[in-house]
């Protein structure tokens, strides 16, 4: 006999599965205009995560590799998709203070991270150097998103 | 005043990487700084948590690994007196495995053998503490290579870091942390 549990897991991956189904139906702008703010919404929280994760590739890797090509790919078709947005300007200042957000949080953590290792182990050791790289590509992603959030230029 | 950071030939070639990563330039302030983290990070645990952890077979149980680090500094604590001392006779080197072995830690508590860890990482801050001026610079030839005080000591905490981040990443994942509630 199946548990209440196990039968809400097969339901909602039904669910999931009818959505997946819909949405790969739609071309973007298709999806964009269906439910504008879902759209925003939706991509904000997978560029946000990607953006994090590139940083944390490029800090760790001296070369481009499948994992940080792959990343790249998903960056630029979500931003593809964000494009298709009726109202794209606002929508793109929306996710880019959202990311800003997220790298906000991400340095707080890596500032104190880098102060707790700094007394103990010096610059060279490599868990310390990736983590001031890392510092230094989000500080560097963080200036470029506040351009963008002066209207100067749009996320990239 | 500090002991400044020893340069090449005041300790084993072969610790010059793992000293390189050892912060700032005076080596009680790195010991104590070490103690300081290395028991927030072990003192919580208990024999529940640690027993039997090890990281792949054949290797040290996370217990051999904390009570090697109290006999390795025994030892070099030990030959920082010698050397501070103005003792001139070679001081001989010593099997870790064999010590290792001898040392049965895994019937050890967990406790015991992180007090002994801090009473003879205090020892050894003690015994700095007391040198006279100048003795950091103290030479004397230790498992057939020459080493100054201010070497040996950061040879201890540079051991410790490699150790420490075996820890960290090989040990600390394997932990038999109890299941929460309703897991």
């Amino acid at each position: 006999m199946r548990s209440r549990s196990a039968r809400t897991s097969v339901a909602l991956a039904v669910a999931t599965l009818a959505t997946a189904i819909a949405c790969a139906a739609r071309t973007p702008h298709e999806s964009a205009i269906a439910s504008p703010q879902a759209s925003v919404d939706s991509i904000a929280v997978q560029l946000t995560d990607l953006e994090l994760r590139r940083i944390a590739l490029r800090a760790t890797e001296t070369a481009q590799t499948p994992s940080s090509r792959d990343v790249e790919q998903q960056i630029a078709q979500l931003q593809e998709q964000l494009r298709a947005l009726p109202s794209h300007g606002s929508a793109e200042r929306t996710v880019a203070q959202r990311v800003l957000a997220a790298l906000d949080a991400r340095d707080v953590a890596l500032t104190a991270r880098l102060r707790e290792m700094r007394t103990m182990y010096t610059d060279t050791y490599p868990v310390v150097r990736d983590l001031a790289r890392e510092e230094q590509l989000v500080n560097a992603r963080r200036t470029e998103l506040r351009a963008i959030g002066d209207g100067r230029d749009g996320v990239r | 005043m500090g002991s400044g950071r020893p340069l090449p030939g005041e300790f084993a070639v072969y610790m010059a990487d793992d000293i390189a990563y050892v912060a700032g330039d005076d080596a009680r302030t790195a010991l104590a700084t070490q103690r300081d983290s290395v028991l927030a990070l072990l003192s919580p645990l208990t024999d529940d948590v640690v027993d039997g952890v090890t990281y792949a077979p054949g290797k040290w149980m996370l217990k051999d690994v904390v009570a090697h680090l109290a006999d390795d500094e025994r030892i070099f604590g030990y030959r920082i007196l010698c050397v501070a001392r103005r003792d001139t006779r070679a001081l001989e080197g010593f099997d870790e495995r064999q010590y290792a072995d001898a040392a049965g830690a895994t019937q050890r508590p967990w406790a015991s053998i992180v007090s002994d860890y801090a009473a003879v990482r205090n020892a050894t801050l003690t015994l700095l503490d007391g040198l006279p001026h100048g003795a950091w610079q103290y030479r004397g030839i230790v498992n057939g290579y020459e080493a100054s005080v201010r070497g040996l000591a950061f040879h201890i905490a540079a051991h410790e870091l490699h150790h420490l981040r075996a820890i960290e990443t090989l040990y600390w994942p394997r932990l038999n942390f109890a299941p929460t509630l309703g897991g």
